[in-house]
């Protein structure tokens, strides 16, 4: 999978205009209200349609033998006995897929070759051996036991450093080179060396991160129906990016893109673990068109455990901070090995997310970074929330305790000296990267205020005093949403880019039918969110309808335009403005009709309570079904001309707006007893939120998550030798309701020091409203300060020479030019 | 993860199920609550040719005081006895370890007669029975015989139980005047099994400890005592430094295992801290 | 495997089949009867998400076996609603947005269904106590648990 580099590159330092298409607007009728979501009834009656729900004539089951071994050679499989069991219809080991699918999707550059079934060799424990397909996953399941697999055993490798200098037999991919170095570059951005020199201190940790992963509740699934005469698969699936590796999967199955036609699920959580699901999807077509018949594989808890695109990162880090003694930042040069597991699907992209915002929310005026990725015996990693950068936080906030420690400085006082200044931005971090706004000392004081951190103090000094250990964590985090497609590849270097996109981009239809229901039809599927709310909220704000005359549905990827789907928080972000842009065009479109149908200037006109009428004249109005109908079947009564022409259809380009999740996340503290008693979480306390309820979920997630984590590195007392020993566990470590934060997550709104960009109906605004906010855009671009002044990265005075390999240069050219996803919306009602 | 292909047989009184449980010896496993069994079959870690399903034989589900002693049919479900009168009055340890026992949907179908025979060494139960002196009836198609607690495990996930041999009750010696008890537990989270877990039962008389037994959970062998730390604390106070000396002394007597979320040198300080915080309890419940 | 008739009554209506004894309840309910409300998220009886009500009693569905529930009532969340309303339980989830991603949702409701029958006025802790059997991996639980308090209070309103 190579592409090759767009003709154009933009001049270096180039940042794209703003493409705000309206002006901010207050007043929503139902933007931002509290509304019960539109996705819920057929998700409490039990008709969500999961993958998993699906059942098609004729349909088997599929089941997956999976190695027990960490690394090991395949002597010799024998499936006669599995063959002859009744009920079997299929038996594939990794030699014979082979021979029909080719390897599966994956955006390392050079690649690491990966087979849906092992060939030759196993990996990981879990790794796929073979499958069944038979009339049912229990019997398929029998026929998993009586397959026979001699296995000759390879040295193992679990150790990430050990992993470095593996040699010989050791060496997961000897076709790839001597060792098990996927990749290993060091980056400098900005005068590293320099400002080591002038540091008074340099505070130095070794810090570990161990892996996690997602474990949604509905694991990865598809089913696969192949038509012979056609050549056509047809698949379900719970992937979230079907329209953007829909045709890598026809790629590994060795049809063209018409040939695949994915249609989307519900999701039962994702995390990141559906992002792609392309393994699932890629051995169901395979065995559904070696089985002649559909074949419905669903991942159980030990395929999702053993062998899930969802494992986290696993960093070790070796970390120095040079400060100066009054407690300023300077510079930070580290180590990370991360450790990758066998495969490598993904490049080190977690890394190209952590260096958009690699110091975080602090003025740290260069870094240095050694990157070393390294292949172990281990699940490889995927998507897991964060995607990398909340390990960079981790780490940052780990470094500045330290160095609060050090220093014998109050950790609160330190961050607050460090933190980019509001009137700093558009600030320029020595990675490249511009963050366009943000008040983070504004958050960090509002986070203070509501957890009443004297109060705390004052009851740890009693806790203490009772011999009880309690402490109190802070941390000021930065966190960016929507990603940029170039920093999949962008450290790849340019001997071996990979696959330069430089955009993904989300996609909508809308259409008024000639009842006046408005269709949405998303570009990307529902993983697990409110997708379906988000464009129903957008579009009866639009058109001024009830909810209620809004349907949205999901586009197959024989239907839909090319999306990319929910990842890095984009979605509503993304998919917001193309409704936006969409409804707009049909707006035009509605209110030519009916100013030509009431004999009206277009102008006159307003949407009114599902109706167009003239502004300032009540009763006089058309119910909006009634001109859609008009529109669609009294063609000949419209006049010719471009402006009734049928199906007006235009691209919309819709800059991402980047912004921000949520204003850190908090660390929980610990009332960790000193004789061991239970962990009682406590979250810093923020106050409640505000009138989103159906965000609340999605904020008290994260920490849960955190607290996930907590005891486990608390502890420490995990062999995680082979991935063997846990694979039944791995849901024991998710937290249930007793485990809880003794006071919630709360969010606070802080005045959005930006509000020139919002745009009218944009439902940025909605989750803004329920967020404490600070934005950060990954590609800046030009704008003004109060005086009017133009102002850049450069003419601020802190934009530094960004020091940038050549690789680098071209990436965040690509970055600053291509990373505007683009939104296209299909605006069309029929008019004949 | 779907079970294997078995045999099923649903006996509708005890001599039937003794009857198949003979017949079919050890490839027939009896099915009670199944909350152990029958995740093992889903991961096909246990493939029983037989169960027998003995959810529907009368009679065994029973909680009733017997004479001096607090008897406990071997189908009695967690719920039950966790929302027991009996339980609490005549076996105020178990009534307290229960509070650590599963969740509610387990507690339904778990039985404590299914918990034992299971055996497994993180399980509050065989600690209590121990601690408790309890005795384990046990029958089969052609004998009965009682087993005392501490004689019924054997080692993890291992019992005293014989082919053929199904346990039918479980008696359980009623709490006395003077008597105090306490369950203290760590678990990764509330309603996992134990990391470790301490059960302590005090005799206080004049002031002075005449009677201790202390069971532990979360360590190599399901059941097992403390009795030299128990030695130590007769003829005490029960005071702190009483408390801490034989906390200390736990620490050491213990045999802990690792396991996926605590290591034995975690363990031995879970142990510590857990067997003073129960001491400390049931001394003064025992006032 | 022989199979062996069973009759069961799931959300009031009975159905007469052959299993195999193997043939887990979840699976029975889902594939057998198509009763796709009941979902399953790990089959060893750790996530909650796969709880039915057997006799009344809440259960997962993935530890039971079919021929298990032979003569007994089960409910599952398939049979909340009624002629195409709501229940109290299901109408406070969706205002108290008690769910995201749905896939734990059944299972919820079922353990919440089995304390509402037990105790019409559950305590906020004793609905926590409830729910923690359960896992969900979006909503961090808060509104789980107040999504059962408001059930309760629409129990209450439906009852005066």
């Amino acid at each position: 999978m190579t592409a090759t580099f767009p003709k154009h590159i933009p001049p270096e330092g180039y940042i794209p205009p703003s493409r705000q298409q309206e002006p901010p607007r207050e007043g929503y009728k139902y933007i931002g209200q509290n509304m019960k979501r539109v996705e819920d009834p057929r998700l409490l009656t039990g008709n969500g349609q999961y993958v998993g729900d699906i059942v098609l004539p004729k349909m088997a089951h599929a089941a997956v033998l999976r190695s027990d071994r960490a690394h090991a050679r395949i002597k010799r499989i024998d499936t006669a006995k599995a063959k002859a069991l009744a009920g079997v219809y299929l038996v594939l080991t990794g030699a014979e897929a082979k021979t029909m699918t080719g390897p599966t999707a994956q955006f390392a550059s050079p690649p690491v070759v990966q087979y849906c079934l092992a060939v030759e060799r196993v990996r990981h424990v879990g790794e796929a051996v073979a499958a069944v397909v038979a009339e049912s996953r229990y019997v398929a399941e029998d026929a998993c036991e009586l397959i026979e697999v001699e296995y000759e055993d390879l040295p193992v490798v679990v150790d990430p450093e050990a992993a470095m200098t593996s040699t010989g037999d050791a060496v997961l991919h000897p076709e790839r080179g001597p060792n098990n170095i996927a990749q290993q570059r060091t980056f400098r951005f900005g005068p590293v060396d320099e400002d080591f020199a002038k540091a008074d201190v340099v505070v130095k940790r070794t810090l570990r991160w161990g892996r996690s992963g997602a474990q949604p509740l509905e694991t990865v699934g598809c089913v696969a129906a192949y038509e012979p005469g056609s050549g056509k698969f047809t698949m379900y699936t719970n992937s979230s990016f079907l329209n953007y590796v829909g045709w890598l999967v026809g790629a590994s199955l060795g049809v063209p893109a018409s040939k695949l036609n994915l249609i989307p699920c519900m999701t039962g959580g994702s995390f990141g673990s559906k992002l792609f699901t392309h393994k699932a999807m890629t051995l169901a077509g395979t065995l559904a068109r070696a089985a002649g018949r559909p074949v419905k594989y669903l991942e159980d808890r030990i395929d999702s455990i053993t062998s899930c695109d969802n494992h986290g990162s696993d960093r070790l880090y070796r970390c120095e901070l040079a400060c100066k003694r009054d407690g300023t930042m300077l510079s930070l040069r580290f180590q990370v090995i991360d450790d990758y597991g066998a495969y490598f699907q993904f490049g080190v992209g977690t890394h190209g997310n952590s260096l958009c915002q690699i110091v975080g929310p602090y003025r740290i005026n260069s870094v240095q970074m050694e990157l070393v990725a390294v292949l172990t015996n281990k699940c490889q990693q995927g998507a897991y929330r964060g995607f990398g950068s909340e390990v960079t936080n981790w780490m940052l906030e780990r470094m500045a305790d330290a160095a609060a420690d050090e220093l014998a400085l109050d950790p609160v006082e330190l961050r607050r000296k460090n933190l980019i200044q509001p009137d700093q931005f558009p600030y320029v971090i020595p990675s490249g990267n511009i963050y366009d706004s943000g008040n983070y000392p504004a958050v960090l004081e509002e986070a203070l205020r509501i957890a009443d951190l004297p109060q705390w103090k004052k009851l740890r000094a009693e806790a203490r005093a009772q011999g009880r250990c309690v402490g109190i964590g802070v941390a000021t985090c930065q966190e960016r949403s929507v990603f940029s497609a170039t920093e999949f590849w962008s450290l790849n270097g340019t001997e071996n880019p990979g696959f330069t996109l430089t955009s993904s981009p989300e996609s909508t239809q809308l259409r008024i039918d000639p009842t006046g229901t408005i269709h949405v039809t998303l570009g990307s599927p529902c993983w697990g969110n409110s997708p379906e709310t988000m464009a129903t909220q957008i579009v009866a704000e639009q058109f001024q309808v009830d909810p209620s005359q809004v349907n949205v549905v999901y586009a197959d990827t024989q239907s839909g335009f090319n999306s990319t789907g929910p990842g890095g928080s984009r979605f509503t972000v993304m998919i917001a403005g193309a409704i936006v842009g969409a409804a707009k065009r049909v707006k035009d479109k509605l209110l030519r009709v009916a100013g030509h149908m009431m004999e009206t200037d277009v102008a006159d006109l307003e949407l009114r309570d599902g109706k167009i009428g003239v502004k300032g004249v009540p009763g006089k109005e058309k119910p909006l079904g009634e001109v859609a109908l008009f529109a669609h079947y009294f063609r000949l009564n419209l006049p010719e001309g471009d402006d009734f022409r049928e199906r007006a259809r235009r691209e919309l380009r819709v800059r991402p707006p980047a912004h921000d999740d949520a204003g850190g996340r908090p660390q929980p503290s610990r009332d960790l007893l000193p004789d061991h008693g239970q962990h009682v979480p406590r979250g810093a306390g923020r106050g409640r939120p505000e009138d989103r309820q159906d965000v609340h979920p999605r904020l008290r997630c994260g920490p849960r998550r955190g607290h996930g984590r907590e005891p486990d590195d608390a502890r420490r007392a995990h062999p995680r030798r082979d991935g063997a020993g846990h694979r039944h566990r791995a849901l024991r470590e998710v937290p249930l309701r007793r485990e809880r934060p003794a006071r919630d997550r709360d969010v606070r709104r802080l005045p959005d020091p930006d509000a020139r960009r919002d745009a009218a109906g944009d439902p940025r605004r909605a989750r803004r409203d329920a967020l404490a906010v600070h934005r950060v855009r990954h590609q800046g671009r030009r704008r003004r300060r109060p005086d009017g002044r133009a102002r850049s990265a450069h003419a601020s005075g802190r934009g530094r020479a960004l020091v940038l390999r050549r690789a680098l240069r071209r990436a965040a050219a690509h970055a600053a030019q291509g990373a505007r996803a683009r939104a296209r919306g299909r605006a069309a009602i029929g008019v004949r | 993860m779907k079970p294997p292909p078995f045999e099923y047989v649903r006996p509708g009184s005890l001599p039937e199920a003794l009857d198949a449980l003979a017949r079919h010896g050890a490839t027939g496993r009896i099915l009670a609550g199944g909350q152990s069994l029958v995740p093992m079959m889903n991961l096909r870690l246990v493939k029983p040719a037989v169960l027998i399903d003995i959810n529907r034989v009368p009679g065994l589900a029973e909680i009733r005081v017997d004479g001096g002693e607090l008897v406990i049919g071997a189908l009695a479900r967690h719920a039950a006895l966790l929302g027991s009168a009996l339980v609490r009055k005549h076996c105020p340890l178990m009534a307290d370890a229960y509070r650590w026992v599963g969740h509610g949907p387990i507690r339904n179908r778990g039985t404590l007669g299914g918990n034992i025979s299971h055996a497994d060494p993180a399980s509050e139960m065989p600690a209590v029975l121990a601690a408790c002196d309890a005795t384990i009836g046990v029958r089969s198609a052609k004998q009965s015989r009682t087993i005392p607690a501490a004689g019924f495990f054997t080692g993890a996930l291992a019992t005293a139980l014989a082919e053929g041999e199904m346990v039918t009750e479980i008696r359980v010696p009623l709490a006395q005047p003077g008597q105090g008890a306490a369950w203290e537990e760590a678990a990764n989270r509330k309603g996992d099994f134990a990391m470790a877990g301490v059960g302590v039962l005090v005799t206080v008389a004049g002031g002075k400890c005449t009677h201790a037994a202390i069971g532990v959970a979360g360590m190599a062998k399901p059941g097992t005592r403390l009795s030299a730390t128990e030695k130590r604390l007769v003829g005490t106070a029960l005071d702190a430094a009483a408390i801490a000396a034989a906390a200390r002394a736990a620490r050491e007597e213990v045999r802990p295992s690792t396991s996926y979320h605590a290591d034995a040198t975690y363990k031995r300080e879970l142990v510590e801290t857990l067997a003073a915080r129960a001491l400390a309890a049931a001394r003064d419940r025992a006032r | 495997m022989a199979l062996i008739p069973i009759n069961v009554t799931v959300n009031g209506t009975r159905f007469e089949r052959a299993v195999e004894p193997r043939r887990l309840l979840a699976d029975f309910l889902r594939e057998d009867l198509d009763l796709k409300a009941t979902h399953i998220g790990c089959e060893h009886g750790v996530c909650g998400a796969c709880t039915v009500l057997v006799a009344g009693e809440a259960v997962r569905s993935c530890l039971t076996f079919a021929v298990q529930a032979d003569g007994c009532e089960v409910r599952t969340a398939d049979g909340l609603a009624q002629a195409g309303k709501l229940s109290p339980l299901q109408q406070a989830f969706w205002e108290k947005h008690g769910l995201q991603c749905g896939y734990c949702t059944s299972g919820m409701m079922m353990v919440a269904s089995e304390l509402l029958e037990r105790n019409a006025r559950p305590t906020k802790a004793e609905i926590e106590e409830a729910v923690s059997s359960n896992l969900c991996r979006c909503t961090g639980y808060y509104n789980i648990v107040e999504s059962v308090q408001r059930a309760v209070e629409l129990m209450q309103e439906g009852a005066k």
